[in-house]
């Protein structure tokens, strides 16, 4: 190796001792070498003697900085408790802020309480507002149906129900003022062993409560089955449903009303202002001295006679559908009985058995990776941060 | 290790201070020298923040001055980046205005011009070995390259500075001889 290549490391020291010594020796047998040492050396000595001089500012500021307490040090256990409830109790509030179920239960609090409102303002129109009938605690309104007067419940049964268990599954009864105008309709479905017999005697009873059968059909194939649509009082309704539960075996039922009360008061309404308007033309055409006038008059007059009587005729029919219900009534054979499933090998259960377990785990696993991934854009963010904020100032808490 | 190093890295910070208080005035003139005196008070509190944060990393194979002055090379680096500035330029470190000590080898304003043509990897190792008297393994270990390299680029760096101060050194050497 060249001797000139570490003349700089020898000058400074920090050549191996065999090297250095290599070195020395060519410097005795080299002049021109050793100016170039004795170069270096001064130059070095040049540059240290030319530094400028630094003057230190700042220690201060580092020491208090260094030495200042962490922040869990001026919390205390207290402080880091009080901090960590905090946490604690603003990701609750964030979590019933952003809850989404919230609005929800909010929309539907809101609708009962338009409902309830609307009941109260209903009975306040009556002077001595008498309910019809009880409302149980459970009675709830069918969601996606808007308006006050709109009410309907459904319950319905896969399977047969015993006679004992139909009181469970009773419609619920609705709070009616007398005076309110309510048209309701009620849709029953029967199994019955003898379909035919079943029909005529829901024909009977019908009659025997004042309504009587608006249509009726009946199939006669493997398995009979008929429909009726009954009109039966609104009083005897409930009569009427009760009689007619004991045909069979009820596997669907359902009640829906709907208050017409506004809409027959506004044709009330409507009816008077045009029978005002009628007679003002009666007595326009009686003074009427010129024959063009009269005819002008007794157009008008006609086409108000005319929105009379239509207007009156709505009204008598809101008035028969308010005073007759309507049921729908489907009567079915009981459908045959399924024989028993053969009872499996004990391998075959458990085979099975261990297969749906896999299968409900990688569902419940799809499920939560589904969760994690649509959650992202909230947890990444915090996690990151978190880690940032740790990898930062971990250690200096 | 020692003790006091311990100490700190368990979290104690009057350890920690004196940590600070040793070796704060060779974190600030290092970093000075590097990229002048504005932004050596902020380059030295971080280099201090980054050392207690790192300290229980601290392995004790270096010193921990040439450790500490590790982390202030890469703060000078990366603030020096940040503000676009040469790191190390000679007008930071070499008394400005000429003349000086006539019995120097050279004249200031020479040293500077020739220092300034120098890279900065140059003028860098020339910093750490002549002005901070690093050896070549504590240099190498604060730029966080082989012993080797340092000793290149020293070799280099001075043979450029005979060369620009060629001039200068000839009736020098002549009268010295």
């Amino acid at each position: 190796m060249n001797v000139r290549d570490d003349l700089k490391a020898y000058v400074d020291g920090e050549l191996p001792q065999a090297r250095a010594e290599q070195v020395r020796q060519a410097l005795e047998a080299d002049p021109d070498l050793r100016a170039e040492a004795d170069f270096y050396r001064a130059l070095g000595s040049s540059i240290r003697a030319h530094a400028a001089e630094v003057q230190v500012v700042g220690a201060d500021r580092a020491m208090e900085r260094a030495t200042r307490p962490g922040l869990l040090s001026r919390l205390g256990r207290r402080g880091l408790v009080a901090s960590g409830l905090t946490a604690v109790l603003a990701l609750i509030a964030l979590g019933v802020v952003l809850d989404p179920s919230r609005s929800h239960q909010e929309a539907v609090s809101m609708d009962r309480a338009m409902d309830k409102e609307a009941e109260q303002s209903a009975v306040a129109s009556s002077p001595a507002p008498a309910y019809s009938e009880q409302a149980p605690a459970s009675s709830e309104r069918a969601p996606g149906r808007g308006g006050a007067g709109s009410m309907q419940e459904e319950r319905f049964r896969a399977k047969s129900l015993d006679a004992g268990a139909r009181d469970e599954m009773e419609p619920s009864r609705l709070i009616v003022p007398d005076d309110a105008m309510i048209i309701r309709t009620a849709a029953l479905r029967l199994e019955a062993p003898d379909v035919p017999a079943a029909h005529r005697r829901a024909t009977q009873v019908a009659s025997s409560v004042g309504g009587y059968v608006e249509a009726s059909q009946i199939y006669q194939s493997a398995r009979a089955e008929s429909s009726l649509t009954l009109r039966v009082p609104v009083r005897k309704l409930e009569e009427a449903l009760e009689r007619l539960r004991e045909l069979g075996r009820v596997s669907f039922e359902t009640s829906d009303s709907e208050d017409v009360t506004g809409q027959h008061a506004d044709i009330g309404a409507r009816l008077k202002a045009l029978r005002a308007e009628e007679q003002g033309y009666v007595e326009m055409l009686s003074s009427s001295r010129r024959v063009s006038d009269s005819l002008e008059i007794r157009s008008r007059l006609g086409n108000v006679r005319q929105t009379i009587e239509s207007l009156e005729s709505q009204q008598a029919a809101l008035k028969d559908r308010a005073a007759m219900s309507k049921i729908e009534l489907t009567l079915t054979t009981p459908p045959p009985a399924q024989p028993k499933p053969v009872s499996q090998a004990w391998n075959e259960e458990a085979w099975n058995s261990a297969v749906a377990g896999v299968s409900s785990a990688g569902r419940s696993i799809a499920r939560a990776l589904i969760f994690v991934f649509v959650y992202l854009p909230i947890w990444a963010p915090v996690f990151v941060g978190f880690a940032w904020a740790w990898r930062r100032w971990g250690p200096l808490l | 290790m020692d003790a006091l190093i311990q100490s700190a890295a368990k979290g104690d910070r009057n350890a920690f201070g004196k940590i600070v208080s040793e070796h704060y005035a060779s974190v600030y003139r290092f970093c000075a020298r590097r990229i002048g005196p504005e932004l050596a008070q902020d380059a030295a509190q971080e280099t201090f923040i980054t050392a207690q944060r790192s300290l229980r990393r601290f392995n004790g194979r270096s010193a921990l001055s040439t450790w500490l002055l590790g982390i202030a090379h890469n703060h000078c680096r990366n603030l020096a980046r940040k503000n676009r500035m040469e790191i190390c330029a000679s007008e930071l470190w070499i008394e400005q205005g000429a003349g000086g000590d006539e019995t120097q080898l050279v004249d200031r304003e020479a040293l500077r011009r020739a220092l300034s043509a120098l890279s900065p990897e140059h003028r860098e190792v020339v910093i750490l070995h002549e002005i901070e008297g690093l050896t070549y393994d504590e240099a190498a270990a604060v730029l966080g390259v082989p012993s080797g390299t340092v000793k290149s680029r020293l070799h280099h760096a001075f043979l450029n500075l005979r060369k620009s101060l060629c001039q200068d050194f000839e009736p020098k050497t002549e009268t010295a001889k």
